[in-house]
């Protein structure tokens, strides 16, 4: 519970100066223990505004926990996350928080009952007032803005259908248009692999990645097929066991990499 | 710490459960069985009555005071459900304990709540009928107030529960997404919550109804109050056309609500 985070690099010394200068996400021995298990060990890395960072690694070798903690979701058990020179224990969930990240998440998390625009707009509830929030549930606010959203990801035909009737790949890229309303410097992705197919999950992080690059976001995503990792990301982390195995430029990674990454996780059962 | 809360819970449970069984046998052996519970010319009156329900009186003058005494019972449902909802919804909303994030803050709303809710509950309709006409007289004020009372308290019991049970990943997305509390409320908890609400209040305008004619026989006039006349003046068949008034009109509202239900559904999938 008690979080000692010695930061040893100096946080942002004014708020003011440019972004640029500062890496977008810099983590400094962040690590994760549930009681004895190590989710995620103790792991430093830092990641340029822009960069759009897809982790690779067999299932349950903490990439999940390891996005949790960088969207401000799970707090370290030790070690520190600075979005932009901001510590993230610092930050204020909800308006502060959510313009330097956003998260997808795995399973559908819309509001069933609400319309496609509607989950959209969303995303622009921690700069709305209460009185417009409420007015927005019977007559949407700032349409355009969701709109453009919506055409942006392939469903403005389903703005108006309830988010609970869309198909699984409808419902993640709604998703992925609340976050772009949202507007975050940083999305963090987990890829919803186990609410939808294959092909439908590489169509998600292919649109994601193709808006993030064109807003110039930095996007950090975990990837299933190592193909989608190479084709969409200029960066590839492989984590196995809660460890980092490999961290470099997508086209300097190796198949043998690859595979070493996913047939050891077998070899190695504890 | 959770876990212990449960474990402490989980004792008390038993102990409650085997105190209620202790409570039924004992009850079984405190009813006096042998003396007087059946009428023994009953099973006359039983023939005469079901022979009246297939010939019920369908003179003019009995449909006409049947029409009337049915909009009579449904205004006081109608009145009381309103008063209900009054009452209900607000203190639904805050004894559900969803609009504040401070562990501290949320139990006091959530015991303020549902102690207000549960006083209103746990007088009986009849019980707030004879207060409120010992009160205010036989007037409708009387019979409205002694509907809405209970009906808010029972309202907002189950508002506050199915508020709570709304499932919690959309609402952490709106979290996420920088939404405070009471946008988190009036954008995931409430439209999630709402199809159930809504079903439910009309469960409750059914059972205010079947309230609505039994405040009647206290003399607030409506289907109930005519029954009562019919019964005393042993005219069975008319009695019946009452009767079937009565359940034309909880038909009615049951096929209402199942048509709003539909459509909620179907827009909500």
């Amino acid at each position: 519970m008690k979080t000692t985070s010695p930061s040893k690099i100096s946080p942002a010394t004014s708020a003011s100066s440019p972004n640029s200068s500062r890496p977008a996400i810099l983590i400094d021995g962040a690590g994760k223990t549930y009681g004895d298990v190590e989710a995620v060990r103790p792991i430093s890395l830092t990641i340029e505004p822009g960069e759009t960072v897809a982790l690779l690694g067999p299932s349950g070798s903490g990439k999940t926990t390891l996005l949790s903690m960088m969207a401000g979701e799970l707090e370290p058990s030790q070690g520190s996350i600075h979005l932009r020179g901001k510590n993230l224990a610092d930050l204020h969930p909800g308006r502060e928080l959510s313009r330097e990240v956003g998260m997808i998440h795995q399973q559908y998390d819309l509001v069933p009952n609400l319309s496609s625009l509607q989950n959209v707009l969303a995303g622009r509830l921690g700069d709305w007032g209460l009185l417009k929030s409420v007015i927005s549930l019977v007559w949407p606010q700032d349409r355009q803005v969701g709109l453009t959203a919506l055409e942006q990801v392939g469903v403005v035909d389903r703005a108006r259908v309830r988010a609970g009737f869309l198909s699984g790949g409808e419902q993640q890229r709604i998703a992925v248009a609340r976050l772009l309303v949202q507007d975050p410097a940083i999305i963090i992705a987990d890829e919803p692999v186990s609410s939808l197919d294959p092909a439908r999950a590489e169509e998600v992080m292919g649109i994601l990645s193709e808006s993030a690059r064109q807003a110039g976001k930095t996007l950090v995503a975990s990837v299933h097929s190592t193909d989608v990792a190479r084709t969409y990301f200029g960066r590839l982390i492989g984590l196995r066991n809660g460890g980092r195995e490999f961290d470099l430029p997508s086209h300097l990674v190796t198949d043998d990499q690859l595979d070493a990454l996913y047939t050891l996780e077998g070899l190695q059962d504890e | 710490m959770n876990d212990r809360a449960h474990e402490g819970s989980l004792g008390g449970r038993g102990a409650l459960t085997a105190i209620l069984l202790i409570a039924f046998a004992v009850s079984l052996v405190g009813v006096g069985w042998e003396d007087g519970l059946l009428n023994s010319g009953g099973l006359r009156a039983v023939g005469q009555i079901v022979a009246a329900a297939i010939q019920p009186q369908l003179t003019l003058d009995v449909l006409s005071i049947g029409a009337r005494s049915t909009w009579t019972t449904l205004a006081y449902a109608w009145a009381g459900m309103t008063v209900a909802l009054v009452i209900g919804l607000p203190l639904g909303i805050i004894g559900s304990g969803t609009l504040v994030r401070s562990p501290w803050a949320r139990r006091w709303n959530i015991s303020f709540a549902r102690f207000a809710l549960a006083v209103f509950r746990a007088i009986h309709e009849l019980v707030w009928a004879w207060l409120f006409v010992a009160a205010l007289g036989l007037s409708p004020m009387a019979g409205v107030l002694a509907l809405g009372l209970p009906y808010g308290g029972i309202l907002g019991r189950i508002y506050a529960e199915l508020l709570q049970d709304v499932p919690d990943a959309p609402l952490r997305a709106l979290r996420g997404a920088g939404a405070s509390e009471w946008r988190v409320f009036w954008f995931g908890r409430l439209p999630m919550a709402l199809p159930d609400m809504l079903s439910y209040t009309f469960y409750r305008l059914e059972c205010g109804i079947r309230s609505a004619a039994i405040l009647s026989f206290v003399g607030l006039g409506g289907l109930g109050h005519n029954i009562h006349i019919s019964l005393q003046d042993i005219d069975y068949s008319r009695m019946w056309t009452f009767v079937y008034f009565l359940i034309a009109l909880v038909l009615v509202v049951d096929l209402w609500s199942s048509l709003v239900r539909r459509r909620v559904a179907i827009e909500q999938g």
